[in-house]
């Protein structure tokens, strides 16, 4: 299996002199199955420059898994050229929308005919398969299998799950973990604390064990009271999840915007200083635009 | 004109049910971006038709989620606070039109159009702004013919003969409310909107929706009444579509008929709109 990371920024891309290491490109990272099967996740800005790099293999076959459809996991689809090349096939999966019920078909569909610039359908000379996913639906993509798991976040989100020939990678999109909504003596408190701790231990028994997770850790602790509620985390619950799940490597993404790449070592390491590695702990990185990992 | 009709006008408003309280309170804490999670739940919790809606719907096929969701509580750890939300809001707004069947008036189609016009008016409502808040969109949508509820309820036979009126003429019904009652259902859910007390914005809307407007929600509520009406999803009782204004036209670049062409799977709107009366 192998991974590489095209976009790793949250929000909005953040071009600039202080951010050429880590790059300025939204979320979108690339997964090949060792059969060389291509599965992408999310298309933010970082799908242009993957895009670029497939002109050879056309025709193609592809598939892309959607988390969610804020604008910084879906903006550079429009972008995505493969979509206007004939006898190219994209897979495109995802969430539907619960209070329009609407399917992924709808949502992905008329963004990228009107929402973006006027692209008429038939310039999109693919042939594009929209599938909707539902949680308790685990899908096949070539060998692999792809577990779907709600997150939290102020839309549906899905974490995605990927397992193919003993090997196994973790994303989560974005995502926040939930938060007592009670005060300590409220009454409901410890009832909604063993709802959460439940919803919990369903998240580290779908993650457990994977060789690689790359989650988002959009925050430091200290800036999180303060964005309570956007939907994101921060290095130290990944961390904390990572470690619960037994995973091999954490890859910390969604990196902040305003953060210059010196920020974000400083706030890395700051964070590795409060969780010192232990034998059997993960390996923890931040992602790189350009990283490629292999296993 | 009816000098009778005209003078009750205002007690026909105060005779109407008031707007579910619950669904006020929503809209309310919808409003409020530092809504605390924990009023949002009590509301939902004290309304207990909207309750077991919301716990129906999220446990229905559409929704498959991997565990059974047993409470408030439960669907907002799992599906976080603004899905819910979203969901409470919408199944609250519902809940307030009356489903019982009026003389002359069939509530159930008028149900249809109402919300196959709210959910239109909620997906094309990013054409003309896409920072606008798509469930405004929706709950605007829902509510732009309420006026209709009342005529049907409290004038039935002069409502009937506008209705006729306007076969006859082929003129809009809004007119011939106007010619036979003194009044029409814009004008007349304004009020009841006001009574209400629901969002200033969502009152001009209402007021408004057979005018021409600049506002991007009232654009997207005009564009849909008529796109619903031209596709016979349910009866708006008014057998006149109104092509686009040229700010319409403008904006869209294309006419009514070309931006229904244009529109994929419109035909699926009926049937999602009946699965929301029924839950
Ligand atoms: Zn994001
Ligand atoms: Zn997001």
């Amino acid at each position: 299996m192998k991974i590489k990371f095209w976009g790793v920024r949250g929000s909005i891309p953040t071009p600039g002199p202080t951010t050429v290491r880590y790059g300025g490109n939204t979320t979108c990272i690339e997964v090949r199955l060792d059969d060389d099967t291509l599965i992408i996740l999310d298309a933010g800005t970082g799908i242009f420059p993957l895009a670029q790099s497939l002109l050879s293999d056309f025709p193609l076959s592809c598939h892309i898994l959607n988390t969610h459809t804020h604008w910084d996991h879906i903006q550079g689809l429009p972008f995505f050229i493969p979509l206007f090349v004939a006898d190219n096939n994209v897979h495109i999966y995802g969430a539907a929308d619960p209070i329009s019920q609407k399917g992924i078909d709808e949502i992905l569909g008329t963004q990228l005919q009107y929402r973006f610039f006027p692209i008429r359908k038939v310039e999109l000379k693919a042939n594009i398969h929209y599938h909707s996913l539902t949680e308790s639906h685990r899908i096949k993509i070539a060998d692999a299998t792809i577990t779907p798991i709600m997150m939290n976040h102020p839309v549906i989100n899905f974490g995605y799950r990927i397992d193919c020939y003993g090997k196994s990678i973790f994303f989560t999109g974005d995502h926040e973990p939930s938060y007592n909504i009670y005060d300590a003596n409220d009454e409901e408190y410890s009832e909604y604390q063993s709802i959460m701790d439940d919803k919990q231990q369903h998240l580290i028994d779908t993650i457990q064990g994977v060789d690689v997770m790359i989650a988002d850790c959009s925050y430091t602790p200290e800036e999180y009271p303060s964005k309570r509620g956007w939907g994101h985390g921060t290095y130290d619950s990944s961390i904390e999840l990572a470690q619960q799940a037994n995973v091999g490597k954490l890859y910390c993404t969604h990196h902040e915007p305003t953060r210059s790449d010196q920020a974000l070592e400083d706030v890395f390491s700051q964070a590795m200083q409060r969780h010192p590695r232990q034998p059997q702990s993960p390996e923890y990185f931040l992602a790189q635009e350009g990283l490629e990992v292999s296993w | 004109m009816n000098q009778k009709i005209s003078q009750d006008f205002f007690q026909m408003v105060e005779k109407m049910p008031p707007f579910p309280k619950s669904a006020h309170r929503i809209m309310e804490l919808a409003a409020d971006i530092n809504c605390n999670p924990k009023d949002l739940v009590q509301v939902i919790e004290h309304d207990p038709i909207v309750t077991m809606k919301l716990l129906k719907l999220v446990n229905s096929a559409f929704f498959s989620l991997a565990h059974e969701i047993t409470s408030i509580r439960h669907a907002l750890v799992y599906l976080g606070l603004n899905t819910v939300k979203n969901l409470a809001l919408s199944i609250a707004t519902i809940q307030s039109i009356p489903h019982k069947n009026l003389e002359h008036f069939n509530t159930h189609q008028f149900l249809l159009h109402a919300l196959t016009t709210a959910s239109i008016a909620q997906r094309i409502a990013p054409r003309f702004d896409p920072d606008l808040d798509t469930g405004d969109a929706f709950i605007a949508g829902l509510l732009h013919d309420f006026g209709k509820m009342v005529f049907a309820q409290f004038a039935p036979l002069e409502f009937s003969q506008a209705i006729e009126l306007s076969i006859e003429k082929k003129q809009s019904l809004h007119l011939s409310e106007q010619a036979v009652m003194g009044m029409n259902h814009a004008e007349m859910g304004a009020l009841l909107a006001e009574k209400w007390e629901l969002p200033h914005q969502l009152i001009q809307c209402i007021r408004y929706h057979h005018q021409d407007s600049q506002a991007p929600l009232h654009c997207a509520v005009v564009v849909a009444n008529q796109i619903s009406k031209q596709l016979k999803f349910g009866n708006a009782c008014n057998p006149v579509i109104d092509a686009f204004t040229p700010h319409i036209e403008g904006i869209l670049g294309m006419n009514l008929s070309d931006f229904i062409e244009s529109l994929d799977d419109l035909s699926t709107e009926a049937s999602k709109a009946k699965k929301f009366i029924d839950i």
